[in-house]
């Protein structure tokens, strides 16, 4: 075999175009000169150590589909994001993207004085200010914070079983919307699994989106200390963000030199993957209530590149009376961070456009998608309400209506 | 998981045995490294534009080609599909096309003759509708209009070129070329088709587009363009401009990005959506498990996890040595998932011939793998290798897709003859 450096892969280059083709960013604007072009082709010149100084990098949204289309296993997105971490180096980072970045240290705060914090974060003054200084997008609804995040409801959560998994639930579930952690963990309980929950913060995804890979790192290190605990006792990892579970799996170590996170790959399961895996073994329970309706189902970006298939698909096709319609479209355009920023706004709506359409042009009240910013995109392009699919799980095993008392 | 039919590449041929799987009525799963060529090539389907492949003026029947063909070669791919199943496939194709939202023309009656980008003629039997007025046999001189800014589509070219050009038996109707400036700001690097073809939708800026090209028609003349005429509504977009320019316009493919691959891609991709056809990219098989004359399972991954599919029947639609469905090394060529026969030159010296306008075609542009009438790859031997197994397109030996023009035709018959046996497994 060849050896398998960052310029191999690049050099297995035919120049096809598909991933331009493909690409979301270059469908609706030419501010990014492409995937391949900024990829594999300036490769050959940073190989050389010359720099081409391209700031069209920074439109790339990291969404990864370049990656699957490619015919010949090129690396494109990791060839531009390690060239976007070097442009940061260079440039330095803004104010806003850092803020952006580190939103999980407002939801410690946000929660704590949620009231507050969601009026404000409605109010004329706040959009000013996000604007005028700092170039935040003024007309994005930003996810409101719950007053009891999910990391409080578990100090109380009392189910136990022989039977363990740990789960990562990521910040949005957290702060934003406990009720899919509780859903999990409720569907987990079903089938007789004990959730517990290693010590976690942020993944540090959006840190990596925007080029902060010491702050990123800091992060990692700390839910590695937590994880690398589960692990050794055997246990499983779910997650039930593929963003996280795709920054933990692949990206630690790909990108913030974290080689050790690689011990974790077979531990990190995406809850339907884990789902799917107990279906296979007979081991589901399959007693499901009808759910008769036709959900529009959007496949994240990172699901389709974390190599697992798309479980949620099998998942709800157990579910008698639902007729999940996948609605084919790659990438909703929100890509983390990036649709929060006032240059790039227009642009993540304009990905979303075809999105956008179908859900405008669909009557289901619900749409499906497995990662929360695909999830906030969906409401913000439509009518919509979006779920997890684990919520139909839920609603499939008759245990949502439990979920709403509670929440009342 | 389990399916009835696992298709392993997601390229022309892929797609349209996974089609015709699922129409049948099978659970049919299809995995790709990554999209094959269908979006980048010209997205017109070639059955036999030149026979016997040295002659070098155009054929005109196809059908009457491949009859003669079957007679007198019995191990060329068309003799093993069997007419009834080329002009089923032909049906199938334009079937599934127009389903899928895109219109294509033709049979295998009659070829078209189509004016290249580079000024050269393509004989081709099935093509998008907005491709079809180019015929350089039906009336009218052609205006070929270019747009500035964009990449790799040279209108003057094309004229000189085919001013240069004699065709037997076709007064060919004369060519000039225009570049129109759009003012559409792009930079020095230029655009892609593919960027071009987006902007269609914004109604403003198609109805600049059709003013230029009023303003540039003379009478009694066609407008040839590049692919560029909408990406999702080309249909649209040409009625619309027709009716402002008052004569037919027609496309011309571009180099890659190629838009008129990429529409043709998409509509088989809605197809198999609504077929519920599972489509799986940035795979790679990783091993297959046999048992005796039979595949079993495949494992597949894209690095970190692997999954394992479980098939009555396989197809394999993984594309010829360009494609990397073939690899090759110093001193052998091979198939690396099954480790099928591979029949061509056995080392690197053996691939061309000294005369690289050798009329007979290179020895390399042939290798494949050999298949029995029902598409079973077979070994030197000639017995089948696994019988649930079925080898489909470029990856099959025994044709020159290059010297015959004669590459989309065969994927498409044998891929839709391989969807329908493999249904019956």
């Amino acid at each position: 075999m060849m050896k398998k450096d960052i310029h191999y892969p690049a050099d297995q280059c035919v120049k096809c175009t598909v991933c331009v083709e493909h690409c979301p960013v270059v469908k609706v604007t030419d501010k990014f000169l492409g995937p391949k072009q900024v990829g594999p082709d300036f490769q050959r010149f940073r190989s050389d150590g010359e720099d081409p100084h391209d700031i069209s990098l920074d439109y790339c949204t990291g969404c990864r589909i370049c990656d699957v289309v490619c015919p010949s296993g090129v690396n494109i997105s990791e060839l531009n994001t390690k060239a976007k971490i070097a442009l940061k180096k260079d440039q330095g980072i803004s104010i806003r993207d850092k803020l952006l970045s580190h939103a999980y240290m407002f939801g410690h705060l946000g929660s704590i004085a949620a009231p507050a914090a969601n009026t404000f974060m409605k109010s004329k003054a706040l959009r000013w200010i996000s604007e005028k200084l700092l170039h935040l997008e003024k007309d994005l609804r930003y996810p409101s914070y719950t007053s009891e995040p999910f990391e409080r409801w578990i100090e109380n959560y009392s189910f136990e079983s022989e039977k363990k998994v740990a789960y990562f639930y990521g910040c949005f579930t957290n702060f934003n919307d406990p009720s899919l952690g509780k859903a999990v963990v409720k569907v987990l309980e079903r089938n007789g699994y004990q959730a517990v929950f290693p010590k976690q913060n942020c993944c540090g995804l959006p840190l990596l989106g925007n080029g902060d890979i010491r702050e990123a790192r800091k992060l990692a290190l700390e839910n590695l200390e937590g994880l690398f605990k589960a692990a050794d006792e055997g246990l499983k990892i779910i997650y039930s963000s593929t963003s996280c579970g795709m920054m933990i799996r692949d990206d630690y170590a790909t990108y913030l030199d974290l080689p050790e996170a690689e011990r974790l790959s077979g531990n990190l399961v995406e809850v339907s993957e884990f789902l799917w895996g107990l279906h296979e073994a007979g081991e589901l329970d399959t007693d499901f209530q009808e759910v008769n309706m036709v959900l529009p189902y959007h496949i994240p970006c990172h699901l389709r590149s974390l190599g697992i298939g798309f479980p949620s698909i099998d998942l709800m096709g157990l579910v008698p009376g639902l007729e999940v319609d996948e609605l084919g479209t790659y990438c909703c355009g929100l890509a983390g961070t990036y649709g929060f920023k006032e240059e790039k706004s227009d642009i993540a709506n304009a990905i979303g456009g075809e999105l956008a359409e179908l859900l405008l042009r669909s009557d289901a009240e619900f749409a499906a998608s497995d990662c929360e910013a695909c999830r906030m995109q969906i409401e913000n392009l439509s009518d919509k309400k979006a779920i997890h699919p684990i919520k139909i799980i839920l609603k499939a095993y008759g245990l949502d209506k439990e979920d709403e008392d509670e929440d009342q | 998981m389990n399916y009835d039919v696992v298709v392993i590449g997601a390229g022309l041929g892929g797609l349209m045995a996974g089609i015709t799987a699922a129409k049948e009525g099978k659970k049919v799963l299809i995995v790709g490294k990554g999209i094959g060529i269908i979006t980048i090539f010209t997205g017109t389907i070639d059955y036999l534009g030149h026979y016997p492949p040295e002659v070098i003026s155009p054929l005109g029947s196809p059908k009457e080609g491949i009859g003669e063909l079957i007679a007198k070669n019995p191990d060329h791919p068309y003799s093993k599909v069997g007419m009834k199943f080329i002009e089923g496939g032909v049906s199938a194709f334009l079937e599934v096309a127009s389903s899928g939202g895109v219109r294509y023309v033709g049979d295998l009656n009659r070829n078209f003759l189509l004016p290249t980008a580079v000024g050269t003629v393509k004989p081709t039997a099935l093509l998008s509708s907005s491709m079809a007025p180019g015929d350089l046999r039906d009336d009218g001189d052609v205006l070929i209009c270019g747009f500035q800014g964009l990449r790799d589509f040279y209108p003057s070219y094309m004229a000189h070129n085919i001013s240069t050009l004699t065709v037997e038996g076709v007064e060919l109707p004369h060519f000039r070329g225009r570049t129109v400036d759009l003012e559409l700001g792009a930079e020095s690097s230029g655009m892609t088709s593919l960027t071009l073809a987006r902007k269609f939708d914004d109604p403003d800026f198609l109805e600049r587009v059709a003013q230029a090209l009023y303003e540039n028609v003379r009478d009694g003349e066609r407008i040839a363009t590049p692919a560029v005429l909408g990406l999702r509504r080309s249909d649209e977009v040409i009625e619309y401009i027709e009716r402002v320019i008052n004569t037919k316009i027609f496309e011309t493919p571009t180099l890659p990005p190629s838009v008129s691959g990429y529409r043709l891609y998409k509509a088989l991709e809605a197809v198999l959506r609504s077929l519920k056809v599972k489509l799986l990219l940035g795979y790679e098989v990783v091993s297959a498990r046999t048992e005796n004359d039979r595949v079993i399972e495949l494992t597949i991954s894209m690095g970190k996890r692997e999954m394992v599919l479980g098939g009555k029947a396989f197809v394999l639609a993984t594309g010829g040595l360009v494609g990397r469905g073939i690899h090759s090394t110093e001193t052998s060529l091979l198939e690396p998932i099954f480790g099928l026969d591979v029949v061509g030159p056995k080392t690197r010296s053996g691939w061309f011939n000294k005369n690289f306008f050798d009329p007979a075609g290179h020895p390399i542009n042939k290798v494949g793998i050999c298949v029995d009438e029902n598409l079973i790859p077979i070994d030197e031997k000639k017995k089948p290798r696994f019988k649930n197994l079925f080898v489909v397109g470029a990856q099959l030996c025994g044709y020159d897709a290059l010297k015959e023009k004669s590459g989309g035709g065969v994927t498409i018959s044998s891929s839709y003859k391989a969807g329908v046996l493999a249904s019956k497994i």
